[in-house]
């Protein structure tokens, strides 16, 4: 009876249960029967492929075999790296060479995420370099390629230069989605190369990079005619900040004027000079999300904040003030913070207050909830600062 | 202090008439572009390939996953949704009632296209292969193999690649 029952599910749902296996295991069930055979070489199998190269996959001598069979189908790659092991960085420098000769491919997407930490001085060329070759390579003369529409390297713990995001700004105009923003100590793309990205690749909406690859002449050419709208902006503010003039207000201002739905995402980390913060928060900055991780008091800046950017601001991450606020004033009962905190940092506050939840006596949030508490006001802020000075 | 929630009506397989409050009705869909209508007909909409107790356990599970988040846009490293982790209570949920349910509870998620359950029951079901051998595939599903012995040897050397 049950195989009847088998029967009546449609091929795609086959489908899109062997798209949950790894490669052996859909192996496996192409034996299972002829219906299942014909699942496995369902195109729609392979439009999306994670290349699991963890720590724990043993499993991963024939995924070069697998980009041989069925790359061609590929719409939508992620490669998942342990990068500690030098056989799987291996494995993974061959399955992005290998993409590269992929005849017709139809690549939309791609991304690479190291899953552990960096060996001592990795600095991760080996995938700059063969990712450079990726986004140059032509793989048939005659029938032009097809241009990625979304590259995510954030997982990349590489230096990327300026070769390598030419090669994708002048072989893919089609790129929307781009993020750069990778969490290393060095960033050499220069805002002469993000210039050239954004003059080639007139449809881009989301841009993630490092403060120190951007420029004013950046912001004045995404503010021009006859481009797609540029929909949204994180910037990481690091270090360099230093070095640095910033972007200035001037230049906000026109792109804001030009595309009011824009909206940018700010992300300061313990690296940044104190003095440079309040310079780079400009009031014309249509902010959406603010993550101060700083180690540093703020006061000042916040109520900046909460004056400049009443009107977008969804997210705002108070790392450290926060923290430390609740691990030295123990005899703390009532803590109400009315905007949207990181969940360990909610998580970090009752672990050193449990008599919060005990008296109840708390708003924390990790989660966006409907008015009235969406937007901090300046008032909501204010009042965490008056009941609570962060010292 | 009773609200009045819009509901829209059902009648199933057995002919068992569900009412189903609006926020609910909204996962469905198939029924989105009918729901005014249903909103303001008091006639059920007859599904007859849905029994009463696969649509008692949609609803079941649209109402315990009305207020999940949905996945953040503007996250900065996004991964894959396909590598979380079916929930203990989805898990439970989905195989207490044995394989013929899941499967009538999977058809329907089809037939109503609820996005969410779908995926969650195509993953259960993916982990039931995981680890196994063809041959034990075929006996916890109760799948018949319909090749001749010279087809699985033709198989077996096409895909063997993929063989660790």
């Amino acid at each position: 009876m049950e195989i009847d029952v088998w029967k009546q599910i449609p091929d795609h749902i086959i489908v899109n249960v062997l798209g949950y296996l790894s490669l052996s295991e859909r192996y496996h069930a192409s034996l299972v029967c002829k219906s299942w055979q014909q699942c496995f070489h369902s195109q729609y199998l392979w439009r999306t492929f994670e290349f699991n190269l963890n720590k724990d996959n043993a499993e991963f001598r024939n995924f070069a075999d697998c980009v041989v069979q069925h790359g061609r189908h590929f719409l939508d790659v992620s490669i998942y790296l342990y990068q500690k092991d030098a056989e799987k960085r291996k494995c993974a420098v061959e399955i992005i060479n290998l993409l590269c000769k992929i005849r017709q491919g139809k690549l939309r997407k791609f991304g690479i995420y190291f899953t552990g930490e960096n060996p001592l001085f990795y600095a991760g060329l080996e995938f700059v370099e063969a990712l450079t070759t990726f986004f140059g390579s032509i793989p048939d003369e005659l029938s032009p390629r097809h241009s990625l529409v979304e590259v995510n390297l954030s997982g990349l713990q590489a230096a990327f230069d300026d070769s390598l995001i030419d090669e994708l700004s002048k072989n893919h105009p089609e790129i929307e989605y781009l993020n750069l923003f990778n969490r290393i100590l060095v960033c050499k793309v220069t805002p002469d190369c993000i210039l050239r990205l954004v003059k080639r690749c007139q449809k881009l909406r989301d841009l993630r990079v490092y403060h120190t690859s951007l420029s004013d002449e950046i912001l004045e050419t995404l503010a021009e005619d006859d481009r797609s709208p540029i929909q949204y902006m994180a910037i990481g503010c690091r270090r360099e900040l230093k070095y640095e003039s910033d972007l200035t207000s001037d230049a906000w201002a026109k792109l804001v004027a030009k595309i009011p739905e824009f909206r940018v995402s700010l992300h300061f980390d313990h690296t940044v000079p104190q003095v440079k913060v309040a310079d780079v928060l400009k009031p014309e900055i249509p902010l959406k999300q603010l993550r101060l991780e700083t180690f540093t008091i703020l006061i000042d800046e916040i109520k900046n904040v909460s004056r400049f950017y009443c009107n977008t601001l969804e997210t705002l991450v108070l790392q450290t003030p926060l923290l430390d606020l609740a691990h030295t004033c123990k005899q703390l009962t009532c803590l109400k913070i009315y905007c949207i905190l990181d969940k360990e940092v909610v998580q970090g506050i009752h672990a050193e207050l449990p008599q919060l939840r005990e008296k109840g006596n708390y708003i924390l949030k990790s989660e966006m909830e409907p008015e009235p508490w969406m937007i901090p006001t300046r008032k909501s802020l204010l009042t965490v600062q008056q009941e609570f000075p962060f010292k | 202090m009773n609200k009045i929630v819009p509901q829209i009506k059902l009648e199933t397989y057995e002919k068992e008439v569900f009412e189903i409050d609006l926020d609910i009705a909204k996962k469905f869909g198939k029924l989105v572009p009918v729901l005014q209508e249903l909103l303001n007909d008091d006639k059920p909409l007859t599904i007859k390939t849905i029994n009463s107790g696969t649509l008692k356990k949609i609803i079941t599970w649209c109402t315990y996953h009305k207020d999940d988040p949905l996945p953040p846009e503007d996250d900065d490293n996004k991964m894959k949704h396909s590598t979380e982790e079916v929930s203990s209570w989805d898990d439970k949920f989905l195989q207490e009632d044995g394989q013929a349910a899941l499967f009538d509870l999977i058809s329907a998620a089809h037939t109503l296209d609820i996005d969410g359950l779908l995926d969650v029951a195509c993953k259960v079901v993916a982990t039931m292969i995981k680890g196994k051998a063809p041959e034990e595939i075929r006996k916890v599903f109760n799948i018949k193999n319909d090749f001749t012995q010279q087809e699985e040897d033709q198989v077996r050397k096409e895909n063997d690649w993929c063989e660790d």
